[in-house]
């Protein structure tokens, strides 16, 4: 989690720490490269002469007002209080976990990536007794079984069943 | 009154009051428990209205909103945790009273007051709505850009400290709004040869990644901190009609002030039950009291957050600018049964608006009984701990948004915006402005793009008089911001 500075060290230009004072310099920076890009990006569009103005027109506009938001963001940096920018472990981990489960999902199916995602967080997010392998365990086919029953036999929703468990089944079958 | 038999005769079946009933605990659960809110409650829920018929898939979400605004009242008082921002003023008498073994009794005028609130907005919108939904009809082209460029100022409400941050969130939601088919030309924008990118960034994808998603990971690396508990007195204590009628004034003057900040766009709840609590203060012959547990402060802050539910929806729906966040989210579950909000909603789907208006009635009925009677275990789901809440909740909205089009790249849009969420909220970039901008986005450039193509140049925004009223008003409120940062600057 960010922590603020004191006060006394963060109270004006000269004494904001390095990653507060240079934050919104960052941020304009690099938000400014990637619109220039996305800019140029825009001669690529197709012309089009069955509508007015095209459509590069408006997202021109709009990353010509970022552009100039930015270049504002950059002059005028924000000082006082700033959290320095930090993210934790923990913040880290559960995206990585909700990456792996994304991007497992279509390969391992529903059933296999959903359990294994609950029960790996809450074994991580645990209080660290010893039965929280146990309770993860359960917690995890829970959520699964309600969710399959929510969505795929409540909403007609069809789960994936995961193409590399449909090859192994095939492969096994054969 | 065809329409209202209609859309009644839809609404009053049984499984309908059943899907509205369930919505409204829902929302009340969702409520309750801090860091989650009324914004995660209703993305969360847009995915099962897919299957349902629009009235009931919008009532349902109206539903949970209602619930959502309510439930944050029980753990603000029990806890001197606000379950929504929503609830924050009602801490300040809240919980001293429950410290004073009264807690019941704080949480029965915290239920008549969100009921009387509600109902109040709810009377607010059933008159209002279709008058300015009438006005609304005169509206063209240029009157729809003036009036989203009016929209858009309300990004000073909702930036907090940072009005430069906010109208840069405000600028990258616009942008983040183009990518993908142009709905005018048909051809895409930054596609950058990839297929599954020709759909855009889809609302309920972003939606749901900036707001469920990133607030699991924020709330994954905090640390758990003991609630502060008030007293073990649960039993409500519900006021009676001569309590309610001695408030008569309080109650009256917060619906109103709850009703009118609804209607300015972007400044929400939170706000709403703030200066209701200081109005009530200021018009108290025992201000002293306020803050020691005192019943007005309550009813104040109550009675005005959930006000602003009707305000919010009356703008939403007659000329489609979300009040807040929330509505937003409405908004875009509205849009993805093919109901565009605006004047024509109330032509062309009467039964969904009369649907909106029943359940707000009913569901505050439901939210009422449901706090009262299921007091107790409800205050205990704030005290869910954080490793059986983050991985339910992130799995339900990950199955959620795959259940939209059953569309792998969804995902990916989600875990995107969950990165830029979190990341801007890090480094103290408000959210709500982007929102707006993803909704205002594809308003403004459509009617822009139609203004100049009729009429050629910029012109009909001073020239006709609706839109240049508003272009007047953008300009004044621009220059009250400003001023007002100045001032604060100077000092």
């Amino acid at each position: 989690m960010s922590k603020l500075l004191p006060p006394e060290e963060n109270a004006g230009r000269d004494h904001v720490s390095r990653p507060a004072r240079y934050q919104d310099l960052i941020v304009g920076v690099v938000i400014l490269v990637v619109a220039g890009l996305l800019y140029r990006e825009t001669y690529s569009f197709p012309s089009v002469n069955w509508t007015p103005l095209g459509l590069a027109f408006w997202p021109r506009i709009v990353l010509g007002g970022i552009a100039a938001a930015c270049l504002l963001l950059i002059v005028l940096r924000q000082l006082g209080d700033q959290p320095v920018f930090e993210i934790r472990l923990r913040e880290s981990f559960l995206f990585v976990a909700l990456a792996g489960f994304i991007i497992a999902l279509p390969l391992a199916g529903f059933f296999l990536t959903c359990t294994a995602y609950v029960f790996a967080t809450a074994v991580w997010l645990g209080d660290g007794t010893q039965n929280r392998v146990t309770r993860a365990a359960l917690i995890s086919i829970a959520t699964s079984v309600v969710v399959y029953v929510a969505f795929s036999l409540g909403l007609g929703v069809r789960l994936p069943q995961g193409s590399l468990i449909g090859w192994a089944l095939g492969a096994l079958a054969q | 009154m065809t329409d209202i038999l209609n859309a009644l005769q839809g609404t009053m079946q049984l499984e309908s009051l059943a899907i509205f009933a369930i919505g409204t605990v829902v929302g009340i659960v969702i409520g309750i428990i801090p860091g989650l809110g009324t914004v995660m409650a209703v993305a969360l829920l847009i995915p099962f209205t897919f299957g349902m018929e629009p009235e009931i898939g919008i009532g349902l979400l109206v539903a949970v909103f209602v619930g959502g605004v309510s439930g944050g009242c029980v753990t603000a008082i029990l806890l001197r945790m606000p379950g929504t921002p929503s609830s924050v003023a009602t801490v300040l008498d809240g919980f001293p009273l429950a410290q004073q073994g009264r807690g019941g009794e704080a949480i029965g005028n915290a239920v008549v007051a969100s009921f009387i609130g509600t109902v109040m907005s709810t009377i607010a919108l059933i008159i209002f709505a279709p008058l300015l939904a009438d006005f609304a009809l005169r509206f063209y082209f240029p009157e729809y850009v003036a009036v989203s460029l009016f929209a858009l100022t309300a990004i000073s409400a909702v930036s907090g400290p940072y009005l430069l941050r906010g109208m840069l969130a405000a600028m990258l939601g616009l942008l983040c709004s183009t990518f993908g088919i142009s709905e005018a030309d048909a051809l895409p924008r930054f596609d950058f040869g990839i297929d599954a990118m020709q759909t855009g960034f889809g609302f309920v994808p972003a939606i749901m990644g900036l707001f469920a998603i990133s607030q699991m990971m924020k709330l994954a690396g905090e640390t758990n901190v003991a609630p502060e508990a008030g007293s073990a007195e649960f039993r409500a204590g519900l006021p009676s009609v001569r309590d309610i009628m001695g408030n008569a004034t309080n109650y009256l003057r917060s619906g109103l002030i709850g009703t009118i900040i609804g209607v300015v766009p972007a400044v929400g709840a939170a706000t709403a039950g703030l200066i209701s609590y200081a109005q009530a203060k200021s018009w108290s012959k025992t201000p002293d009291k306020f803050g020691t547990g005192h019943v007005p402060g309550i009813i104040a802050s109550e009675t005005a957050n959930n006000a602003v539910i009707g305000g919010a929806l009356i703008i939403a729906l007659t000329l489609g600018i979300p009040g807040d966040p929330t509505t937003a989210v409405l908004l875009g579950g509205l849009m993805i049964h093919g109901i565009a909000p605006g004047a024509q909603l109330f032509q062309n789907h009467p039964e969904v608006v009369y649907a909106i208006y029943f359940t707000m009635l009913f569901s505050s009925v439901v939210m009422a009984l449901t706090l009262i009677v299921f007091m107790r275990p409800l205050a205990r789901a704030a005290l869910l701990p954080k490793h059986i809440l983050i991985p339910c909740v992130s799995a339900i909205a990950i199955i959620g948004v795959y259940s939209i089009n059953s569309n792998p790249f969804d995902l990916y849009v989600m875990l995107g915006f969950a990165f830029l969420g979190f990341v801007m909220e890090r480094l103290q970039y408000p959210l709500p402005p982007l929102v707006l901008g993803l909704v205002l986005g594809p308003l403004i450039e459509g009617n822009f793009r139609k203004m100049i193509g009729q009429f050629g140049d910029l012109m009909p925004l001073v020239q006709r008089p609706i839109a240049l009223t508003f272009m007047i008003l953008t300009l004044l409120t621009i220059a009250f911001v400003l001023m007002r940062r100045m001032r604060r600057i100077s000092k």
